[in-house]
């Protein structure tokens, strides 16, 4: 079965399970990290310090990416199961979830990277 | 010009396991890969293995994965399939030998639909059950399935769980479904509602892709579903 050439529909499920658990993973990562607030506030601020630095952020914009394919493409799902004839359009559709991704990100990523950009004046 | 043509090789008798067997086939672009796997048969090994009836899309009894996805033999032309042709039995699939694998499953879950009209009432004029055209529009995509299985064994769903009662039962199901002179609809969209029924499809698309039909298998599995969502109390 590994053998069946992939499609880009089969790569757009493929791509909506590994970021569903992806962002799963992280909500659990989130929860234990605002979980510290529990033991005083310098706790909380000495597992925030680990937060902060260009490979996490480099990670939250794969994050970020993951949600935005996420939602639009559980748009795309929840269309067809609704309306059955939009599944005609599946290739457009899918086609246009991936660009609307890339897209989305090309600002949401400049915003995220800027703290840290040399153009920020670091 | 001559074709490449690699095939997945299996004997119970001798194998243990799958191997590839290169031929070199002579062809010409309208060649047909089925008339690949017939030069290898007749004049090379006599004892490669695999269904065709037909050999007009028609029977579908020869899907077959080549270069990688589901279609039948009879209908990939050498000039789509290029210099290097590569021919396996369909996935997920118990291989019998060669190409040939066991469809016994595959019928069973068939048969679970139940593939036939039922209606014991006399017709109002004892003669014929009418239809309007657009009644006769309602399943006519459904209604073109040779059952050639090239949808399910293309289902990542199904290779997953071979219990998913798969695309081309639920299209066989919906062929009934959908038809104005059936009295089943109630029993089959019980059957459809099963825990391995229209539930474990996830929108993959394997199996519209892969159809020789062209049917547009996922449309009538979500509207399958969508019957079940509404008819729920
Ligand atoms: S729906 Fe298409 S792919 Fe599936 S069995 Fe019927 S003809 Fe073959
Ligand atoms: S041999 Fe009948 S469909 Fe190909």
């Amino acid at each position: 079965m590994f053998r069946y050439r992939i499609s880009w529909s089969q790569l757009a499920w493929l791509g909506h399970r590994l970021s569903g658990i992806g962002v799963l993973v992280y909500l659990f990562m989130h929860i234990v990290e605002n979980a510290t607030l529990a033991f005083g506030p310098s706790v909380y601020d000495t597992t925030q310090t680990f937060f902060r630095n260009l490979p996490v952020r480099l990670g939250e914009i794969v994050l970020m990416a993951a949600l935005v394919y996420h939602s639009l493409n559980g748009l795309r799902v929840v269309a067809m199961d609704f309306w059955p004839a939009t599944t005609r359009w599946y290739r457009p559709m899918t086609y246009a979830v991936i660009v609307g991704t890339i897209v989305a990100m090309i600002p949401l990523g400049l915003i995220m990277i800027t703290p840290y950009a040399p153009w920020n004046g670091r | 010009m001559d074709v490449q043509l690699r095939i997945l090789r299996f004997d119970p008798e001798r194998d243990d396991l799958a191997h590839w067997e290169e031929y070199a086939v002579p062809a010409e672009p309208s060649d047909r890969v089925l008339d690949l796997l017939h030069h290898v048969k007749w004049y090379q090994d006599g004892t490669l293995t695999f269904r065709r009836s037909c050999a007009h899309g028609v029977c579908g009894s020869d899907a077959m994965l080549i270069n990688g996805r589901n279609r039948l033999a009879c209908e990939y032309l050498v000039k789509d399939a290029g210099r290097a042709i590569s021919v396996e039995p369909v996935p997920g699939s118990q291989v019998i030998k060669d190409l040939l694998v066991d469809l016994e499953g595959f019928w069973d879950k068939y048969r679970s639909v139940m593939p036939y009209l039922v209606n014991d009432e006399v017709p109002e004029d004892g003669k014929e059950r009418r239809q309007s055209p657009d009644e006769r529009e309602r399943f006519d995509d459904t209604s073109k399935c040779i059952l050639c299985g090239a949808c399910t064994t293309a289902c990542p769903s199904f290779w997953a769980n071979p219990d998913y009662v798969g695309p081309a039962a639920i299209v066989n199901a919906h062929r009934f479904i959908f038809d104005s002179r059936d009295h089943a609809t109630e029993e089959r969209l019980e059957i459809m509602a099963d825990a391995d029924g229209v539930w474990r499809c996830r929108t993959i698309f394997n199996c519209v892709e892969a159809c020789p039909r062209g049917i547009n298998i996922t449309r009538a599995i979500m509207e399958v579903t969508r019957q079940i969502e509404i008819r729920r109390p």
